[in-house]
């Protein structure tokens, strides 16, 4: 089965004060049909923006290379009407803040039918009727009176379903979710995860599932790519995620989450402030937080390499398989780790 | 001895920083084209303050040689239909020109930042009984208000000067207010309540001294505001009346136009525009982009 | 929605009111107002005085005689010109057909320049959007009367393109006679018009739900139309609104430069001849009107911002 998405060697600059920076320096996806890959990572690290790339959504004077290629098609080639063709059918995006993201002005009947009525020559009446459907499946109570409300009238996690439901109603065959969850509170998170989760399975979706919170990924995906400056550091089975973590970075940010089984004194963090994509010189990226720093690592660049089941960029991926990264040694190094950052 | 030296030294050389330390802030708050706005506009000034000692004619001095004479040596920028010396006019036109925007402001400013005050301070009903009496005022457009005045006390700079100050005043306090209220909600706010600093001591010494700049911003921009509008009464005969050497007494003069002798009329628009440009600007410099240009 | 309707015109009416009476109530307490009109140097006995101030009804209290000058006003009879002894609803009626003329005429040109030229300097390239932008700075630079003097010398008298005086009569030569000041009166509200649509386009183009659109595979002018410029109407209709309530003050500065006959040249020609019943008169219909554009504004929102006419955002 040939991927449905691949994005090859993906880098972006944005135009800054004048010059361009890069946002995205490297980046290697690919995506089967019906498989959800969770890409994790802190703020800024371009997680958000790869998924605006393969929208074709960046902002005016970005500056892209590499290659996306969905279902066989380059994107870079495809020419506005076929991108919209792409967005209409075949690519869904759903966005961090549901309130942001929908249009006030208008009724969620509106919203929601505006595509099919506007673009795809949907009668009004039927298009009401599919859109009622789509409320219904997205668990919305009463799909009717929703269609005549407006947006202020609905809480966030009913405005998210909505959103859902708006990218439902034009049967796609991929779904980037930007951070669904962030802006709504907990309990309401919980659900519209379980929504996604059941609704990618009911309809056979491919996913791209953006979110910082690399639990909640391994949750919700088949695999996970892990994101830092601009880069995937690492790309593995979202078990391996948790378990075994490869890279000194997806370590550090398992370790950082606290686990509520165990009370401890200093919540750990990963010292040092991360840096952005445009901020990267000679070496690794991660080397001026990494505990597990070498000399090689500030100055070369590592490559990306299949090491034990995952794809890792990092010099010391190999030695770290072979057994220097013990789980037992977990508690000791965020001890020490805590005791860096404070 | 060395030591008085030095000290003096530090002493007068502190004194000679004290200027580009002000201009530096200065530059920073307006930028170059503000500072050379804010140059012009001075200038003005001290050309009308002058005016008997840098104007080279007297005003209403006539001289029936040299009607509407061509820029000459003798008349830098001509002569009007009484050969009158029209730079003269102008330098002198500077002064109830700029004297009444002086006054709009003043008075605008001395009523609506104690009635801001004391709407922030007391809220509830008090300032609702305020906010609705600004509204009822802010009904009356400023040059309507300014003819309801004249049609009373009759033409001149000071009734049409106090009309435009009652019209411009509502919006300077509510600016100034929602500033006020801000800054009523912070928490050294409640500390001087609880130090027992009397409401006036709050207001007068740490509420509106805090928002200074709000109010310098309005100031500014009223004054470009009531340039133009009373250059417009003047226009409109109700303001300064002629013989009076006046910007917008010397734009109404259709007479010059049609006999030809456009220049007379196009040298006090010119300087209407180039004043009020450099105010607006300074005031949006103060107020911060956009917020200056509301009305 | 109907409650919040209600509210806006019950204000309206109390501001009408209240203005009416200041109008009413300064114009009044003018010292020797009416009697030196009536009399001018002329001593004259008691008796004549009392039944002159009879027929004018200058004997009652001032609530009477208000109560009897707003019924009148309401019902068309806006009280008799003691300078001309003529109904002043007469001269009212004459003068007014210019201003509003000239008024619509300007509120045209501010809306179709205004918006137009905001739209195309937020959307288009950057070389247009600074072009329109160094015009809207003259425009805003520039004051209605000197505006007015600038178009009359150049357009009027220099070019001969356009008559200097007068309104004209009938449709096209009205036409002719009220562009330069239709133009003199829209140009500082239409430089201000643009430079606020052109913000509010741009701010709305930054939004995410505009993101939202165009990721939905939405074709470019339906986001523009839909998603745009349909959200970034509410700051353009209120600064429109606020301009053209400004027009009616602006009205009597270019009826005075164009020689035109407005309402705006009688109530300054009434001020000179202390005619203070015409002056009463024409103040109100002008204060009347700022209010009630000002009115139609707000409930022009309501109809514009989904979340203010359900009450749960205040204007």
């Amino acid at each position: 089965m040939s991927p449905l998405l691949e994005v090859e060697h993906l880098r972006v600059q944005l135009p800054v004060g004048g010059e361009l920076r890069s946002v995205i320096r490297d980046v290697d996806l690919t995506l089967e049909p019906g498989e959800v890959l969770a890409m994790v990572g802190e703020s800024g690290s371009g997680k958000s923006m790869t998924a605006r790339a393969i929208m074709g959504l960046l902002p005016p004077g970005a500056e892209v290379g590499g290659r996306i290629a969905f279902d066989g098609a380059d994107l870079s080639a495809a020419s506005s009407r076929q991108l919209r063709e792409l967005r209409l059918r075949r690519i869904g995006m759903i966005f961090q803040d549901p309130r942001a993201a929908i249009n006030p002005v208008h009724r969620i009947g509106d919203f929601l039918t505006e595509v099919l009525v506007r673009e795809l020559g949907v009668p009004r009446s039927d298009a009401m009727k599919r859109a009622e459907g789509v409320l219904q499946e997205v668990r919305i109570r009463d799909p009717e009176h929703c269609l005549h409300q407006y947006p202020h009238e609905l809480s966030g996690g009913m405005l998210q379903r909505v959103m859902i439901a708006a990218v439902l109603l034009s049967e796609p065959d991929l779904i980037l979710a930007d951070e669904p969850t962030t802006a709504l509170d907990v309990t309401t998170q919980a659900e519209v995860i379980a929504l996604l989760s059941d609704l990618r399975r009911a309809r056979e979706l491919a996913m791209v599932f953006i979110t910082h919170d690399l639990e909640l990924a391994a949750a919700i995906s088949d695999r996970i790519a892990v994101m830092y400056a601009g880069s995937v550091v690492e790309t593995v089975a979202a078990a391996e995620a948790l378990t075994r973590p490869l890279h000194p970075y997806t370590e550090a940010l398992l370790e950082s989450r606290p686990d509520i089984a165990v009370r401890l004194d200093v919540i750990p963090q990963i010292s040092g402030r991360p840096i952005a994509a445009y901020e990267v010189d000679a070496g690794c990226p991660f080397h001026p937080r990494c505990r597990y720093a070498e000399e090689q690592c500030s100055l070369t660049p590592p490559k990306t390499a299949l090491v034990g089941t995952g794809l890792v960029m990092c010099h010391r991926a190999q030695e770290r398989l072979g057994g220097l990264h013990i789980s037992g040694e977990q508690n000791s190094l965020a001890d020490g780790l805590g005791a860096q950052a404070g | 001895m060395s030591t008085l030296e030095a000290g003096d030294l530090k002493s007068a050389r502190t004194r000679l920083l004290v200027a580009p330390k002000l201009m530096r802030r200065l530059h920073r708050r307006l930028g170059t084209t503000g500072m050379a706005a804010a140059g012009f506009v001075l200038l003005v000034a001290i050309a009308a303050v002058l005016a008997p000692l840098v104007a080279p004619y007297r005003p209403n001095t006539e001289d029936f040689l040299a009607v509407n004479a061509t820029p000459s040596g003798a008349h830098l920028l001509g002569t009007d239909e009484l050969g009158r010396d029209m730079l003269s006019r102008l330098i002198w036109g500077a002064r109830t020109s700029l004297l009444g925007p002086a006054i709009v402001v003043g008075v605008a400013t001395g009523i609506a930042v104690p009635l801001a005050a004391i709407s922030a301070w007391f809220g509830g009903t008090v300032d609702l009984v305020i906010s609705r009496v600004l509204d009822l005022i802010f009904a009356f457009p400023g040059l309507l208000l300014a003819i309801l005045v004249v049609a009373l006390y009759g033409p001149g700079l000071l009734p049409c000067a106090i009309a435009l100050a009652i019209a411009y005043m509502p919006l300077i306090a509510r600016v100034v207010r929602s500033g006020l209220m801000r800054e009523r909600n912070k928490a050294y706010v409640s500390a001087l309540d609880v130090q027992g600093v009397s409401a006036f001591a709050a207001c007068a010494r740490h509420l509106v001294p805090n928002v200074s700049s709000i109010i310098w911003a309005q100031v500014t921009v009223s004054f470009g505001y009531a340039l133009v509008d009373l250059a417009a009464l003047s226009f409109l005969g109700l303001n300064i009346q002629p013989p009076t050497a006046d910007w917008g007494v010397m734009v109404n003069n259709e007479t010059a136009l049609l006999d030809g002798h456009p220049l007379q009329v196009l040298y006090p628009c010119l300087v209407i525009v180039l004043c009020v440009t450099s105010i607006a600007y300074i005031g949006n410099r103060l107020a911060g982009d956009e917020q200056g240009a509301r009305r | 929605m109907l409650r919040y309707l209600g509210r806006q015109l019950l204000s309206m009416v109390i501001l009408l009111l209240l203005s009416s009476v200041l109008i009413y109530g300064s114009l009044y307490l003018a010292p020797g107002s009416a009697d030196a009109v009536l009399f001018g140097n002329h001593t004259v006995t008691p008796a004549v005085r009392h039944a002159v101030e009879a027929q004018y009804h200058l004997n009652q209290p001032f609530y009477v005689q208000y109560w009897d000058w707003l019924s009148g006003a309401l019902q068309g009879n806006l009280g008799t010109s003691i300078a001309f002894r003529t109904p002043v609803s007469q001269r009212v009626a004459a003068a007014a057909p210019v201003t509003i003329y000239l008024v619509i005429y300007a509120s045209i040109l501010i809306t179709i320049a205004g918006v137009g030229l905001g739209v195309a300097s937020a959307l288009g390239g950057r070389r247009l959007d600074a072009t329109i932008m160094a015009v809207t700075n003259v425009g805003t630079s520039v004051p209605t009367f000197v505006a007015a003097i600038l178009l009359l010398e150049f357009f009027s008298l220099k070019l001969g393109w356009f008559p200097s005086l007068g309104a004209g009569s009938g449709f096209f030569s009205r036409i002719q006679h009220l562009t330069l000041p239709a133009v003199a009166l829209a140009l500082w509200a239409a430089a201000y018009l643009t430079r606020v649509t052109r913000t509010s386009m741009r701010d709305e183009l930054r939004g995410e739900h505009v993101a939202t659109a165009r990721a939905r595979g939405l074709r470019n002018s339906l986001v523009i139309r839909r998603h745009v410029f349909r959200n970034a109407l509410l700051p353009i209709v209120t600064v429109s609104g606020l301009q053209v309530a400004g027009l009616i003050a602006g009205t009597i500065i270019v009826e005075q430069a164009f020689g035109l006959n407005g309402l705006g040249q009688l109530l300054l020609t009434s001020v000179e001849q202390k005619d203070y019943a015409t002056v009463q008169a024409v103040a109100l219909i002008l204060v009347g009107a700022f209010v009630v554009v000002n009115t139609l504004v707000d409930i022009a929102y309501t109809f514009l911002d989904p979340r203010i006419r359900l009450g749960l955002r205040e204007a």
